[in-house]
């Protein structure tokens, strides 16, 4: 553990993916390929040329309409994408919390996935059994439930699991794709609470949310992404505001496409 | 990527491994009321099946020589095969974690290398105790056996990384894997002796790399013997070989894996 301080710096990034009917050729279009190559080669840019300056300290929200690519940034971030070009300079160790409990086995036990969980995440095994008190008590996992098997744990038990061993965590760099799901509404002012104080003690973190309330109070700097581009990147309350007032055009202007 | 890099962010992660494998080895036996002792129960129940039944059939002179030749051929194939099946699939199996967060890949083939090792030492021992049954004279041969042993390990993880890659661009290799063991079996010394073949067919045994593995075993564990150089020599240079081609394959295609899951 240990950085002083994190940053990330992305240079021209773009990511080009090339759409595969099915994904994977099988040996039969291996031998058809020199045939209908060019059918195979349908491409889309999901990020185009993205620089950003991201530095300790910054509590970033990407906004943007459905298919933007705020997701594949985020992957690309998180080392789960590689870039199709441009490059990334990139300091301080990555919390991704793109899916709750993405870890989990369902045949193993609450304990178990704990720790497995906690290893994904980067903790030893000390680490995590010396954390193990303080998951539990925010879990509100009934202790018989611990040694059982989390295929028959509810969503809402699997899900505050998960979040309280994400919570845990010191995070350098901290990546949210939108996690509020499920849990009840106990829980979840809870968590929201507990995930200020995470994203508080967090050098970075960066945020993708749908919910522009939840962005304006959590970041302080938006970046609205369409088209795999930068539309603008600024305070949250300019950038959501220009966010919203080109939604409400756009969608003006359909209505007057429709009406007429 | 280069392969050190592969393995120091491999370190970085080795408590994920560790977790797999142990989750791996633990969920089999769960619930089960003998728990652990099945792993070294069921090899032994299954080689005095087959003790009993090659005594009946085979060709072999007695069944105190047939008996640990053919479990010190088919131990280390069991081996091959249990992880090559099931690491061929296992960058497929694991796609939703892989999509969700960053892990090195290698950690999932891997995983499946290390538990299935740890039930080949538990055949390994099995082999010794149905053997000791029989007739069981030690030599100083056995000494060399971890040597053997390091040399299959090297040959089955570098079938089973590159097959683990190859499998999510080509969806094909793990049917076609499945046939090639078939043959495989069939085409290695594990049920019948070199001898017993005509010259014509032992020539071409050669080609077959696992061949030349068996060959260290069957002298070290049923001859009692010191494989001699040229055993030694065509057994490492299959297994090095098989290894820095597997690992040479996933570097390559590594990269690009996660586009295609």
């Amino acid at each position: 553990m240990g950085n002083a301080t994190s940053h990330i710096h992305l240079r021209d990034i773009g990511l080009t993916f090339r759409l595969y009917a099915n994904k994977s050729f099988s040996l039969r279009e291996m031998f058809l390929s020199p045939l209908k190559s060019a059918k195979q080669n349908e491409t889309f840019a999901a990020v185009r040329g993205i620089t950003l300056n991201i530095e300790h300290g910054d509590r970033v929200v990407l906004i943007g309409p459905n298919g933007a690519g705020k997701s594949t940034l985020l992957k690309i971030i998180a080392g789960i994408y590689p870039a199709t070009s441009g490059q990334i300079e990139l300091q301080g160790k990555i919390t991704p919390l793109i899916e709750m409990g993405a870890g989990f086995n369902p045949e193993l036990t609450g304990r178990e996935n704990i720790f497995l969980n906690a290893a994904i995440l980067g903790f030893t095994r000390a680490e995590a059994e010396k954390r193990l008190p303080k998951i539990l008590e925010f879990s509100e996992i009934p202790p018989d439930f611990l040694d059982t098997g989390i295929k028959y744990y509810s969503s809402g038990m699997m899900m505050r699991l998960a979040f309280s061993v994400a919570m845990e965590l010191s995070p350098e760099i901290l990546i949210l794709d939108e996690i509020f799901a499920a849990g009840d509404a106990h829980f979840i002012e809870k968590a929201t609470r507990r995930m200020q104080e995470f994203i508080a003690s967090a050098h970075i973190m960066i945020l993708v949310t749908h919910d522009l309330k939840l962005a304006a109070t959590v970041a302080k700097r938006g970046i609205w992404i369409d088209h795999g581009q930068v539309m603008r990147d600024g305070p949250v309350d300019d950038v959501i505001a220009a966010y919203e007032k080109a939604t409400h055009e756009s969608d003006a202007a359909m209505r007057e496409k429709a009406a007429i | 990527m280069s392969l050190a890099r592969e393995f120091s962010r491999l370190y970085e992660f080795r408590e994920v491994l560790r977790n797999l494998v142990s989750s791996d080895l633990k969920l089999r036996f769960r619930r089960s009321f003998l728990g652990y002792g099945w792993s070294l129960l069921y090899p032994v129940l299954m080689m005095l099946i087959l003790a009993v039944v090659f005594s009946k059939v085979s060709k072999f002179p007695s069944p105190a020589k047939m008996i640990p030749y053919l479990f010190a051929g088919l131990v280390p194939w069991n081996f091959f095969v249990a992880t090559c099946m099931s690491g061929s699939s296992s960058l497929l199996t694991n796609e939703s974690l892989l999509k969700k967060i960053y892990l090195p890949k290698l950690i999932f083939p891997l995983s499946i290398l290390l538990a299935r090792f740890v039930d080949f030492l538990f055949n390994v021992l099995a082999l010794f105790a149905v053997i000791a049954l029989i007739s069981f004279k030690p030599s100083l041969a056995l000494l060399t056996l971890p040597l053997a042993i390091l040399i299959l390990f090297l040959f089955v993880s570098g079938v089973t990384i590159a097959l683990s890659a190859i499998n999510v661009y080509v969806r094909d290799a793990a049917h076609l894997m499945s046939v090639l063991i078939q043959l495989g079996f069939f085409a290695t010394p594990i049920i019948y002796r070199e001898e017993e073949l005509d010259a014509r067919y032992r020539m071409l045994l050669d080609f077959n790399p696992f061949t030349h593995i068996v060959r260290v075993f069957h002298a070290i564990i049923s001859d009692g013997r010191f494989p001699d150089v040229h055993e030694w020599g065509f057994a490492a240079l299959v297994s090095v070989g098989a290894f820095i081609f597997g690992s040479w394959i996933f570097t390559r295609l590594e990269r690009n894996l996660i586009f295609r899951l």
